[in-house]
Protein backbone atom coordinates (compact mmCIF):
# COMPACT_ATOMS: atom_id res chain seq x y z
CA UNK A 1 0.00 0.00 0.00
CA UNK A 2 2.96 2.33 0.58
CA UNK A 3 3.66 2.71 -3.13
CA UNK A 4 4.15 6.04 -4.75
CA UNK A 5 0.45 6.46 -5.33
CA UNK A 6 0.92 10.17 -5.81
CA UNK A 7 3.10 12.00 -8.28
CA UNK A 8 5.78 13.08 -5.88
CA UNK A 9 7.74 16.23 -6.02
CA UNK A 10 11.11 15.27 -4.53
CA UNK A 11 12.17 18.78 -3.53
CA UNK A 12 8.91 19.47 -1.78
CA UNK A 13 9.12 16.23 0.19
CA UNK A 14 12.66 17.05 1.23
CA UNK A 15 11.47 20.41 2.55
CA UNK A 16 8.77 18.56 4.50
CA UNK A 17 11.29 16.24 6.13
CA UNK A 18 14.29 18.50 6.57
CA UNK A 19 13.32 20.51 9.69
CA UNK A 20 12.51 17.38 11.67
CA UNK A 21 15.64 15.66 10.44
CA UNK A 22 17.93 18.57 11.34
CA UNK A 23 16.50 19.01 14.83
CA UNK A 24 16.64 15.29 15.59
CA UNK A 25 20.22 15.16 14.35
CA UNK A 26 21.33 18.22 16.31
CA UNK A 27 19.51 17.60 19.58
CA UNK A 28 19.37 13.81 19.77
CA UNK A 29 21.76 11.91 17.60
CA UNK A 30 24.80 14.12 18.06
CA UNK A 31 24.29 14.44 21.85
CA UNK A 32 23.89 10.67 22.20
CA UNK A 33 27.11 10.11 20.27
CA UNK A 34 28.89 12.75 22.39
CA UNK A 35 27.64 11.11 25.60
CA UNK A 36 29.11 7.78 24.55
CA UNK A 37 32.35 9.58 23.60
CA UNK A 38 32.51 11.52 26.89
CA UNK A 39 32.25 8.24 28.79
CA UNK A 40 35.72 7.45 27.41
CA UNK A 41 37.22 10.79 28.52
CA UNK A 42 38.17 12.08 32.00
CA UNK A 43 35.77 15.04 31.59
CA UNK A 44 35.01 16.79 34.88
CA UNK A 45 33.73 20.16 36.09
CA UNK A 46 32.69 21.03 32.52
CA UNK A 47 36.34 21.65 31.65
CA UNK A 48 35.91 20.99 27.94
CA UNK A 49 39.18 22.56 26.76
CA UNK A 50 41.28 20.47 29.09
CA UNK A 51 39.63 17.07 28.88
CA UNK A 52 37.63 16.75 25.67
CA UNK A 53 40.52 15.41 23.59
CA UNK A 54 41.88 13.03 26.22
CA UNK A 55 40.84 9.42 25.76
CA UNK A 56 41.25 7.12 28.74
CA UNK A 57 39.61 3.99 27.38
CA UNK A 58 37.46 2.09 29.80
CA UNK A 59 38.77 3.86 32.90
CA UNK A 60 35.37 5.36 33.81
CA UNK A 61 33.69 1.97 33.47
CA UNK A 62 36.35 0.38 35.66
CA UNK A 63 35.90 3.09 38.27
CA UNK A 64 32.16 2.59 38.19
CA UNK A 65 32.57 -1.15 38.63
CA UNK A 66 34.97 -0.81 41.56
CA UNK A 67 32.67 1.78 43.16
CA UNK A 68 29.78 -0.67 43.02
CA UNK A 69 31.82 -3.51 44.44
CA UNK A 70 33.67 -1.53 47.15
CA UNK A 71 31.95 1.75 47.96
CA UNK A 72 28.98 1.32 50.34
CA UNK A 73 27.24 4.45 48.96
CA UNK A 74 27.36 3.19 45.37
CA UNK A 75 26.24 -0.25 46.48
CA UNK A 76 23.31 1.34 48.27
CA UNK A 77 22.43 3.11 44.99
CA UNK A 78 22.12 -0.28 43.27
CA UNK A 79 20.05 -1.64 46.16
CA UNK A 80 17.74 1.42 46.12
CA UNK A 81 17.25 1.06 42.37
CA UNK A 82 16.31 -2.63 42.61
CA UNK A 83 13.81 -2.09 45.44
CA UNK A 84 12.37 1.09 43.94
CA UNK A 85 11.90 -0.28 40.43
CA UNK A 86 10.54 -3.66 41.51
CA UNK A 87 7.94 -2.39 43.98
CA UNK A 88 6.87 0.69 42.01
CA UNK A 89 6.51 -1.43 38.88
CA UNK A 90 4.25 -3.86 40.72
CA UNK A 91 2.14 -0.96 42.05
CA UNK A 92 1.94 0.71 38.66
CA UNK A 93 0.88 -2.40 36.76
CA UNK A 94 -1.34 -4.12 39.33
CA UNK A 95 -2.69 -0.85 40.75
CA UNK A 96 -3.41 0.42 37.26
CA UNK A 97 -5.21 -2.83 36.47
CA UNK A 98 -7.17 -2.67 39.72
CA UNK A 99 -8.22 0.94 39.13
CA UNK A 100 -9.22 0.19 35.54
CA UNK A 101 -11.34 -2.79 36.64
CA UNK A 102 -12.91 -0.77 39.45
CA UNK A 103 -13.78 1.97 36.98
CA UNK A 104 -15.14 -0.65 34.62
CA UNK A 105 -17.51 -2.14 37.20
CA UNK A 106 -18.71 0.97 39.03
CA UNK A 107 -21.35 3.34 37.74
CA UNK A 108 -20.28 5.17 34.57
CA UNK A 109 -21.05 8.64 35.93
CA UNK A 110 -19.02 8.05 39.09
CA UNK A 111 -16.11 6.50 37.21
CA UNK A 112 -15.77 9.53 34.91
CA UNK A 113 -15.17 11.71 37.94
CA UNK A 114 -12.69 9.26 39.40
CA UNK A 115 -10.66 8.97 36.26
CA UNK A 116 -10.20 12.74 36.34
CA UNK A 117 -9.02 12.40 39.92
CA UNK A 118 -6.55 9.61 39.20
CA UNK A 119 -4.88 11.69 36.52
CA UNK A 120 -4.38 14.63 38.87
CA UNK A 121 -0.80 13.65 39.89
CA UNK A 122 0.18 13.28 36.24
CA UNK A 123 -1.19 16.69 35.32
CA UNK A 124 0.50 18.45 38.23
CA UNK A 125 3.91 19.98 37.41
CA UNK A 126 6.74 17.88 38.85
CA UNK A 127 8.07 20.65 41.08
CA UNK A 128 4.61 21.38 42.47
CA UNK A 129 3.86 17.71 43.06
CA UNK A 130 7.21 17.46 44.83
CA UNK A 131 6.24 20.42 46.99
CA UNK A 132 2.92 18.77 47.92
CA UNK A 133 4.73 15.71 49.21
CA UNK A 134 7.40 17.84 50.81
CA UNK A 135 4.64 19.43 52.84
CA UNK A 136 2.96 16.07 53.44
CA UNK A 137 6.02 14.22 54.77
CA UNK A 138 7.78 17.20 56.35
CA UNK A 139 9.67 16.23 59.51
CA UNK A 140 8.31 19.06 61.68
CA UNK A 141 4.94 19.19 63.40
CA UNK A 142 3.73 21.32 60.45
CA UNK A 143 4.05 18.35 58.07
CA UNK A 144 0.58 17.08 57.11
CA UNK A 145 1.21 13.47 58.07
CA UNK A 146 2.78 14.45 61.39
CA UNK A 147 0.00 16.89 62.19
CA UNK A 148 -2.67 14.25 61.50
CA UNK A 149 -0.85 11.52 63.43
CA UNK A 150 -0.18 13.82 66.39
CA UNK A 151 -3.72 15.14 66.66
CA UNK A 152 -4.97 11.54 66.57
CA UNK A 153 -2.50 10.73 69.32
CA UNK A 154 -0.66 8.11 67.29
CA UNK A 155 2.75 9.70 67.83
CA UNK A 156 4.07 11.98 70.58
CA UNK A 157 6.59 14.03 68.64
CA UNK A 158 7.03 14.64 64.89
CA UNK A 159 8.88 12.03 62.85
CA UNK A 160 11.12 12.77 59.87
CA UNK A 161 9.66 9.95 57.81
CA UNK A 162 12.24 9.95 55.07
CA UNK A 163 15.28 10.35 57.32
CA UNK A 164 14.66 8.24 60.39
CA UNK A 165 12.73 5.10 59.53
CA UNK A 166 15.65 3.52 57.63
CA UNK A 167 15.48 2.10 55.00
CA UNK A 168 11.75 1.66 54.51
CA UNK A 169 10.86 5.26 55.40
CA UNK A 170 12.74 6.86 52.51
CA UNK A 171 11.94 3.94 50.22
CA UNK A 172 8.21 4.14 50.93
CA UNK A 173 8.16 7.86 50.17
CA UNK A 174 9.85 7.61 46.78
CA UNK A 175 7.71 4.59 45.92
CA UNK A 176 4.45 6.30 46.95
CA UNK A 177 5.21 9.53 45.11
CA UNK A 178 6.30 7.83 41.88
CA UNK A 179 3.61 5.17 42.19
CA UNK A 180 0.80 7.74 42.39
CA UNK A 181 2.04 9.32 39.18
CA UNK A 182 2.70 6.06 37.37
CA UNK A 183 -0.46 4.19 38.23
CA UNK A 184 -2.63 6.47 36.10
CA UNK A 185 -0.80 5.43 32.94
CA UNK A 186 -1.72 1.76 33.35
CA UNK A 187 -5.25 2.73 34.32
CA UNK A 188 -5.86 4.79 31.19
CA UNK A 189 -4.44 2.11 28.88
CA UNK A 190 -6.27 -0.77 30.58
CA UNK A 191 -9.55 1.09 30.90
CA UNK A 192 -9.68 2.03 27.24
CA UNK A 193 -8.82 -1.58 26.35
CA UNK A 194 -11.63 -2.86 28.60
CA UNK A 195 -14.05 -0.44 26.99
CA UNK A 196 -13.17 -1.71 23.54
CA UNK A 197 -14.04 -5.33 24.42
CA UNK A 198 -17.21 -6.28 22.51
CA UNK A 199 -20.27 -5.97 24.77
CA UNK A 200 -21.66 -9.30 23.50
CA UNK A 201 -18.80 -11.21 25.13
CA UNK A 202 -19.56 -9.72 28.53
CA UNK A 203 -23.31 -10.07 28.18
CA UNK A 204 -22.91 -13.70 27.13
CA UNK A 205 -20.76 -14.40 30.18
CA UNK A 206 -23.30 -12.68 32.41
CA UNK A 207 -26.11 -14.78 30.96
CA UNK A 208 -24.04 -17.87 31.78
CA UNK A 209 -23.98 -16.63 35.39
CA UNK A 210 -20.36 -15.45 35.64
CA UNK A 211 -19.58 -13.32 38.69
CA UNK A 212 -17.45 -10.17 38.47
CA UNK A 213 -14.46 -12.18 39.65
CA UNK A 214 -14.98 -14.98 37.11
CA UNK A 215 -15.54 -12.43 34.39
CA UNK A 216 -12.31 -10.65 35.33
CA UNK A 217 -10.03 -13.67 35.60
CA UNK A 218 -11.46 -15.70 32.73
CA UNK A 219 -12.31 -13.08 30.15
CA UNK A 220 -11.07 -9.57 30.87
CA UNK A 221 -7.49 -10.26 31.96
CA UNK A 222 -6.74 -12.73 29.14
CA UNK A 223 -7.95 -10.10 26.68
CA UNK A 224 -5.66 -7.52 28.28
CA UNK A 225 -2.51 -9.61 27.88
CA UNK A 226 -0.99 -7.44 25.19
CA UNK A 227 -1.70 -4.29 27.15
CA UNK A 228 -0.25 -5.80 30.33
CA UNK A 229 2.94 -6.60 28.48
CA UNK A 230 3.13 -3.14 26.99
CA UNK A 231 2.52 -1.29 30.27
CA UNK A 232 4.98 -3.50 32.16
CA UNK A 233 7.78 -2.97 29.67
CA UNK A 234 7.11 0.73 29.23
CA UNK A 235 6.89 1.38 32.97
CA UNK A 236 9.98 -0.71 33.66
CA UNK A 237 12.02 1.41 31.29
CA UNK A 238 10.66 4.70 32.54
CA UNK A 239 11.11 3.76 36.21
CA UNK A 240 14.72 2.80 35.54
CA UNK A 241 15.42 6.24 34.11
CA UNK A 242 13.15 8.50 36.15
CA UNK A 243 14.70 10.86 38.65
CA UNK A 244 12.64 14.04 38.66
CA UNK A 245 10.46 13.55 41.75
CA UNK A 246 13.18 11.68 43.60
CA UNK A 247 15.71 14.43 42.94
CA UNK A 248 13.49 17.06 44.54
CA UNK A 249 12.61 14.90 47.54
CA UNK A 250 16.31 14.21 48.18
CA UNK A 251 17.41 17.78 47.45
CA UNK A 252 14.86 19.22 49.85
CA UNK A 253 15.81 16.77 52.57
CA UNK A 254 12.47 14.93 52.72
CA UNK A 255 14.24 11.71 51.82
CA UNK A 256 17.69 10.66 52.96
CA UNK A 257 20.31 11.00 50.21
CA UNK A 258 21.81 7.59 50.94
CA UNK A 259 18.53 5.69 50.77
CA UNK A 260 16.72 7.81 48.19
CA UNK A 261 19.29 7.91 45.40
CA UNK A 262 18.56 5.55 42.53
CA UNK A 263 20.87 4.89 39.58
CA UNK A 264 19.09 7.41 37.37
CA UNK A 265 19.47 10.10 40.01
CA UNK A 266 23.09 9.06 40.55
CA UNK A 267 23.80 9.84 36.88
CA UNK A 268 22.26 13.28 37.24
CA UNK A 269 23.96 14.08 40.55
CA UNK A 270 27.36 12.92 39.31
CA UNK A 271 27.17 15.25 36.32
CA UNK A 272 25.29 18.24 37.74
CA UNK A 273 25.24 17.79 41.52
CA UNK A 274 27.06 19.52 44.32
CA UNK A 275 30.79 19.15 44.85
CA UNK A 276 32.94 17.75 42.08
CA UNK A 277 31.04 17.17 38.87
CA UNK A 278 32.36 14.16 37.06
CA UNK A 279 30.78 14.09 33.59
CA UNK A 280 32.98 11.23 32.38
CA UNK A 281 31.75 8.93 35.12
CA UNK A 282 28.17 10.16 34.71
CA UNK A 283 28.25 9.47 30.97
CA UNK A 284 29.54 5.95 31.63
CA UNK A 285 26.75 5.42 34.17
CA UNK A 286 24.19 6.67 31.63
CA UNK A 287 25.49 4.29 28.96
CA UNK A 288 25.32 1.38 31.43
CA UNK A 289 21.77 2.43 32.33
CA UNK A 290 20.66 2.33 28.69
CA UNK A 291 22.33 -1.03 28.03
CA UNK A 292 20.81 -2.44 31.21
CA UNK A 293 17.38 -1.05 30.28
CA UNK A 294 17.59 -2.59 26.81
CA UNK A 295 18.50 -6.00 28.25
CA UNK A 296 15.80 -5.88 30.92
CA UNK A 297 13.21 -4.72 28.41
CA UNK A 298 14.14 -7.57 26.10
CA UNK A 299 13.95 -10.11 28.94
CA UNK A 300 10.54 -8.79 29.99
CA UNK A 301 9.18 -9.08 26.48
CA UNK A 302 10.54 -12.63 26.20
CA UNK A 303 9.52 -13.72 29.70
CA UNK A 304 5.97 -12.51 29.25
CA UNK A 305 5.80 -14.34 25.94
CA UNK A 306 5.53 -11.63 23.35
CA UNK A 307 5.06 -14.15 20.55
CA UNK A 308 2.08 -15.71 22.24
CA UNK A 309 0.61 -12.35 23.06
CA UNK A 310 0.48 -10.80 19.65
CA UNK A 311 -1.86 -13.53 18.47
CA UNK A 312 -5.32 -12.81 19.75
CA UNK A 313 -6.72 -15.45 22.10
CA UNK A 314 -9.36 -17.55 20.43
CA UNK A 315 -11.66 -20.46 21.16
CA UNK A 316 -11.57 -20.41 24.94
CA UNK A 317 -13.43 -17.14 25.41
CA UNK B 1 -34.73 -12.49 45.59
CA UNK B 2 -34.69 -9.98 48.45
CA UNK B 3 -31.63 -11.59 49.94
CA UNK B 4 -29.86 -11.43 46.62
CA UNK B 5 -30.71 -7.77 46.28
CA UNK B 6 -29.46 -7.14 49.83
CA UNK B 7 -26.18 -8.84 48.99
CA UNK B 8 -25.82 -6.73 45.85
CA UNK B 9 -26.50 -3.56 47.81
CA UNK B 10 -23.90 -4.52 50.41
CA UNK B 11 -21.35 -5.17 47.68
CA UNK B 12 -22.19 -1.84 46.07
CA UNK B 13 -21.67 -0.04 49.38
CA UNK B 14 -18.36 -1.80 50.06
CA UNK B 15 -17.01 -1.03 46.59
CA UNK B 16 -17.98 2.60 47.00
CA UNK B 17 -16.38 2.89 50.44
CA UNK B 18 -13.13 1.40 49.13
CA UNK B 19 -13.05 3.62 46.05
CA UNK B 20 -13.89 6.77 47.99
CA UNK B 21 -11.30 6.16 50.70
CA UNK B 22 -8.61 5.61 48.08
CA UNK B 23 -9.74 8.83 46.42
CA UNK B 24 -9.47 10.78 49.66
CA UNK B 25 -5.98 9.47 50.43
CA UNK B 26 -5.09 10.24 46.84
CA UNK B 27 -6.13 13.86 47.08
CA UNK B 28 -5.05 14.50 50.67
CA UNK B 29 -1.86 16.42 49.75
CA UNK B 30 -3.87 18.53 47.31
CA UNK B 31 -6.53 19.30 49.91
CA UNK B 32 -3.89 20.19 52.49
CA UNK B 33 -2.16 22.62 50.17
CA UNK B 34 -5.44 24.19 49.06
CA UNK B 35 -6.48 24.75 52.68
CA UNK B 36 -3.09 26.16 53.70
CA UNK B 37 -3.10 28.59 50.79
CA UNK B 38 -6.36 30.30 51.74
CA UNK B 39 -5.83 30.50 55.51
CA UNK B 40 -3.57 32.72 57.59
CA UNK B 41 -0.66 30.54 58.64
CA UNK B 42 -1.01 31.37 62.34
CA UNK B 43 -4.43 29.69 62.24
CA UNK B 44 -3.14 26.67 60.35
CA UNK B 45 -0.63 26.11 63.15
CA UNK B 46 -3.26 26.36 65.87
CA UNK B 47 -6.27 24.56 64.36
CA UNK B 48 -4.57 22.31 61.80
CA UNK B 49 -4.99 22.68 58.05
CA UNK B 50 -8.09 20.48 57.96
CA UNK B 51 -10.11 22.89 60.10
CA UNK B 52 -12.75 24.90 58.23
CA UNK B 53 -13.27 27.43 61.03
CA UNK B 54 -11.48 30.77 61.20
CA UNK B 55 -10.59 33.36 58.62
CA UNK B 56 -9.90 33.00 54.94
CA UNK B 57 -7.49 35.22 53.07
CA UNK B 58 -6.09 35.79 49.60
CA UNK B 59 -2.95 37.39 51.00
CA UNK B 60 -0.82 34.35 50.17
CA UNK B 61 -1.87 34.49 46.53
CA UNK B 62 -1.16 38.21 46.24
CA UNK B 63 2.24 37.76 47.92
CA UNK B 64 3.19 34.87 45.66
CA UNK B 65 2.02 36.69 42.54
CA UNK B 66 4.20 39.74 43.13
CA UNK B 67 6.94 38.33 45.32
CA UNK B 68 10.06 40.54 45.06
CA UNK B 69 12.44 37.54 44.97
CA UNK B 70 10.59 34.88 43.00
CA UNK B 71 7.29 35.92 41.53
CA UNK B 72 4.56 33.85 39.94
CA UNK B 73 3.78 36.77 37.61
CA UNK B 74 7.25 36.65 36.02
CA UNK B 75 7.07 32.86 36.07
CA UNK B 76 3.77 32.87 34.20
CA UNK B 77 5.16 35.26 31.60
CA UNK B 78 8.27 33.11 31.01
CA UNK B 79 6.29 29.89 31.03
CA UNK B 80 3.94 31.17 28.35
CA UNK B 81 6.84 32.53 26.30
CA UNK B 82 8.41 29.05 26.36
CA UNK B 83 5.36 26.81 26.26
CA UNK B 84 3.40 28.28 23.35
CA UNK B 85 6.19 28.17 20.74
CA UNK B 86 7.47 24.87 22.18
CA UNK B 87 4.02 23.40 21.51
CA UNK B 88 3.32 24.86 18.08
CA UNK B 89 6.77 24.52 16.49
CA UNK B 90 7.33 20.79 17.09
CA UNK B 91 3.71 20.06 16.22
CA UNK B 92 4.08 21.71 12.85
CA UNK B 93 7.48 20.17 12.10
CA UNK B 94 6.34 16.72 13.24
CA UNK B 95 3.15 16.92 11.18
CA UNK B 96 5.16 17.61 8.02
CA UNK B 97 7.52 14.72 8.68
CA UNK B 98 4.73 12.36 9.73
CA UNK B 99 2.83 13.08 6.53
CA UNK B 100 5.83 12.12 4.43
CA UNK B 101 6.36 8.97 6.50
CA UNK B 102 2.71 8.05 6.13
CA UNK B 103 2.16 8.70 2.43
CA UNK B 104 5.38 8.34 0.48
CA UNK B 105 8.14 5.87 0.04
CA UNK B 106 11.72 7.06 -0.19
CA UNK B 107 15.20 5.63 0.35
CA UNK B 108 16.17 4.85 3.99
CA UNK B 109 12.58 5.31 5.14
CA UNK B 110 12.51 2.21 7.33
CA UNK B 111 15.89 3.02 8.86
CA UNK B 112 14.84 6.60 9.66
CA UNK B 113 11.66 5.38 11.25
CA UNK B 114 13.53 2.88 13.44
CA UNK B 115 15.88 5.70 14.50
CA UNK B 116 12.82 7.68 15.52
CA UNK B 117 11.52 4.79 17.65
CA UNK B 118 14.90 4.27 19.34
CA UNK B 119 15.05 7.97 20.14
CA UNK B 120 11.60 7.79 21.73
CA UNK B 121 12.91 5.15 24.13
CA UNK B 122 16.12 7.05 24.98
CA UNK B 123 16.22 8.51 28.48
CA UNK B 124 17.05 12.16 29.09
CA UNK B 125 20.32 11.17 30.75
CA UNK B 126 21.77 10.19 27.38
CA UNK B 127 21.57 13.70 26.01
CA UNK B 128 21.64 16.26 28.84
CA UNK B 129 25.41 16.42 29.33
CA UNK B 130 26.21 17.33 25.70
CA UNK B 131 23.11 19.57 25.48
CA UNK B 132 24.55 21.59 28.33
CA UNK B 133 27.75 22.48 26.49
CA UNK B 134 26.04 22.71 23.11
CA UNK B 135 23.66 25.40 24.36
CA UNK B 136 26.60 27.08 26.02
CA UNK B 137 28.58 27.25 22.80
CA UNK B 138 25.55 28.47 20.81
CA UNK B 139 25.07 31.32 23.28
CA UNK B 140 21.66 29.95 24.24
CA UNK B 141 22.48 29.03 27.82
CA UNK B 142 20.25 30.91 30.26
CA UNK B 143 18.04 31.98 27.33
CA UNK B 144 14.38 31.11 26.91
CA UNK B 145 15.06 30.44 23.20
CA UNK B 146 17.42 27.63 24.19
CA UNK B 147 14.75 26.04 26.34
CA UNK B 148 12.23 26.31 23.48
CA UNK B 149 14.64 24.52 21.15
CA UNK B 150 15.28 21.70 23.63
CA UNK B 151 11.56 21.15 24.22
CA UNK B 152 10.88 21.27 20.49
CA UNK B 153 13.43 18.53 19.93
CA UNK B 154 12.16 16.47 22.86
CA UNK B 155 8.59 16.54 21.57
CA UNK B 156 9.39 15.80 17.93
CA UNK B 157 9.96 12.05 18.07
CA UNK B 158 6.74 10.94 19.76
CA UNK B 159 4.66 13.53 17.89
CA UNK B 160 5.90 12.24 14.54
CA UNK B 161 5.11 8.70 15.62
CA UNK B 162 1.64 9.61 16.90
CA UNK B 163 0.69 11.69 13.87
CA UNK B 164 2.00 9.09 11.41
CA UNK B 165 -0.32 6.53 12.98
CA UNK B 166 -3.19 8.98 12.73
CA UNK B 167 -2.48 9.86 9.08
CA UNK B 168 -2.23 6.15 8.26
CA UNK B 169 -5.82 5.74 9.40
CA UNK B 170 -7.17 8.69 7.39
CA UNK B 171 -9.03 7.81 4.18
CA UNK B 172 -6.96 8.65 1.12
CA UNK B 173 -9.74 9.07 -1.42
CA UNK B 174 -10.11 12.80 -0.79
CA UNK B 175 -6.40 13.38 -1.25
CA UNK B 176 -6.38 11.37 -4.46
CA UNK B 177 -9.35 13.32 -5.78
CA UNK B 178 -7.60 16.60 -4.97
CA UNK B 179 -4.49 15.39 -6.75
CA UNK B 180 -6.49 14.55 -9.82
CA UNK B 181 -7.78 18.11 -9.71
CA UNK B 182 -4.17 19.30 -9.80
CA UNK B 183 -3.42 20.14 -6.17
CA UNK B 184 0.24 19.96 -5.06
CA UNK B 185 1.65 18.17 -2.00
CA UNK B 186 1.78 21.33 0.08
CA UNK B 187 -1.75 22.34 -0.87
CA UNK B 188 -3.11 18.89 -0.03
CA UNK B 189 -1.30 18.86 3.30
CA UNK B 190 -2.42 22.30 4.45
CA UNK B 191 -5.90 22.39 2.94
CA UNK B 192 -7.04 18.79 3.41
CA UNK B 193 -4.87 16.70 5.74
CA UNK B 194 -4.30 19.24 8.51
CA UNK B 195 -7.98 20.26 8.85
CA UNK B 196 -9.01 16.59 8.94
CA UNK B 197 -6.45 15.93 11.67
CA UNK B 198 -7.69 18.45 14.21
CA UNK B 199 -8.58 15.83 16.88
CA UNK B 200 -5.09 14.33 16.74
CA UNK B 201 -3.51 17.77 16.74
CA UNK B 202 -5.54 18.74 19.81
CA UNK B 203 -4.35 15.60 21.62
CA UNK B 204 -0.72 16.19 20.77
CA UNK B 205 -0.89 19.88 21.63
CA UNK B 206 -2.57 19.25 24.98
CA UNK B 207 0.03 16.70 26.04
CA UNK B 208 3.00 18.71 24.84
CA UNK B 209 1.70 21.90 26.46
CA UNK B 210 1.35 20.14 29.81
CA UNK B 211 4.73 18.51 29.49
CA UNK B 212 6.54 21.77 28.71
CA UNK B 213 4.65 23.77 31.31
CA UNK B 214 5.33 21.14 33.96
CA UNK B 215 8.96 20.66 33.09
CA UNK B 216 11.35 21.44 35.87
CA UNK B 217 14.65 19.84 34.91
CA UNK B 218 15.51 21.40 31.59
CA UNK B 219 14.62 24.74 33.13
CA UNK B 220 16.75 23.99 36.18
CA UNK B 221 19.74 22.99 34.06
CA UNK B 222 19.54 25.64 31.38
CA UNK B 223 18.28 28.75 33.21
CA UNK B 224 20.31 30.65 35.81
CA UNK B 225 18.89 34.14 36.22
CA UNK B 226 15.69 34.29 38.34
CA UNK B 227 14.28 36.79 35.81
CA UNK B 228 14.27 33.93 33.29
CA UNK B 229 12.80 31.34 35.62
CA UNK B 230 9.64 29.61 34.44
CA UNK B 231 6.82 29.30 36.92
CA UNK B 232 7.76 25.84 38.23
CA UNK B 233 11.26 27.10 39.05
CA UNK B 234 9.91 30.27 40.64
CA UNK B 235 7.62 28.33 42.94
CA UNK B 236 10.24 25.74 43.84
CA UNK B 237 12.67 28.55 44.68
CA UNK B 238 10.14 30.14 47.05
CA UNK B 239 11.01 27.36 49.46
CA UNK B 240 13.85 29.09 51.32
CA UNK B 241 16.78 27.19 52.76
CA UNK B 242 15.97 27.89 56.41
CA UNK B 243 12.68 29.69 56.63
CA UNK B 244 9.65 28.16 54.95
CA UNK B 245 6.56 30.28 54.32
CA UNK B 246 4.05 27.46 53.91
CA UNK B 247 1.18 29.77 52.94
CA UNK B 248 3.22 31.44 50.20
CA UNK B 249 4.51 28.10 48.95
CA UNK B 250 1.01 26.60 48.84
CA UNK B 251 -0.48 29.58 47.00
CA UNK B 252 2.39 29.52 44.49
CA UNK B 253 1.93 25.76 43.96
CA UNK B 254 -1.77 26.20 43.27
CA UNK B 255 -1.14 28.95 40.74
CA UNK B 256 1.60 26.93 38.99
CA UNK B 257 -0.59 23.85 38.62
CA UNK B 258 -3.81 25.66 37.77
CA UNK B 259 -2.87 26.23 34.12
CA UNK B 260 -2.28 22.56 33.16
CA UNK B 261 -5.20 21.44 35.34
CA UNK B 262 -7.55 23.92 33.70
CA UNK B 263 -6.41 22.79 30.27
CA UNK B 264 -6.88 19.18 31.34
CA UNK B 265 -10.41 19.92 32.55
CA UNK B 266 -11.27 21.50 29.21
CA UNK B 267 -9.55 18.97 26.94
CA UNK B 268 -9.82 15.78 28.98
CA UNK B 269 -11.05 13.67 26.08
CA UNK B 270 -8.02 14.63 23.98
CA UNK B 271 -5.58 13.89 26.77
CA UNK B 272 -6.84 10.37 27.20
CA UNK B 273 -6.88 9.75 23.47
CA UNK B 274 -3.37 11.09 23.27
CA UNK B 275 -2.09 8.85 26.06
CA UNK B 276 -3.68 5.77 24.56
CA UNK B 277 -3.13 6.60 20.93
CA UNK B 278 0.55 7.25 20.60
CA UNK B 279 1.58 4.28 22.68
CA UNK B 280 -0.77 1.61 21.44
CA UNK B 281 -1.46 0.89 17.85
CA UNK B 282 -2.69 -2.27 16.24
Amino acid sequence: MKKNIFSTNKVQLLIFLLPAFLIVLLFYIIPIIITVYVSFTPMRNWNIDKYFNVIVGLQNYNRLFSLITRDPVARQVVMNTVVFVAITLAINVLGGLGLALANFFIDERVSTGFRTLWLLPRMTPIAVYGLLWYYFFHGSSIGMLNSIAMSLGLIKKPIAWGQEVIPWGPWSIIIIVNGFVGVSFGMVIFYSALKSIPRELIIAARVDGASNWKLTTNILIPLLRWHLLFVTTWQLLSLLTTYAHTFLLVEWGVVSRTYGQTWALYVFNTAFGRGEQDQGLAAAAAVILVIFGAILGWITVRALGFNKMITKPKGDI
Amino acid sequence: MARRRGKLLLKYIIINIVVWSIAIIWTLPFIGVAMTSVKPFSEVVVHGWWSFIGNYTLKNFIDAWSNPMYSVAIGYRNSFIVTIPATIAPLFIAALAAYVFSRFSFPLKTLLFIVLLVIMAMPQQMSVIPLFFMLNSMGLYDKLQGLILVHTAWGLAWMTFFLKNFFDALPREIEEAARVDGAGDAQIFFKIVLPMSMPAIASVAAIQFTWVWSDFFYALMFLVNPDNYVVTLQVASMKGQYHIDWGLLSAGSIMAMSVPLLLYALLQKYYVRGMVGWTLKG
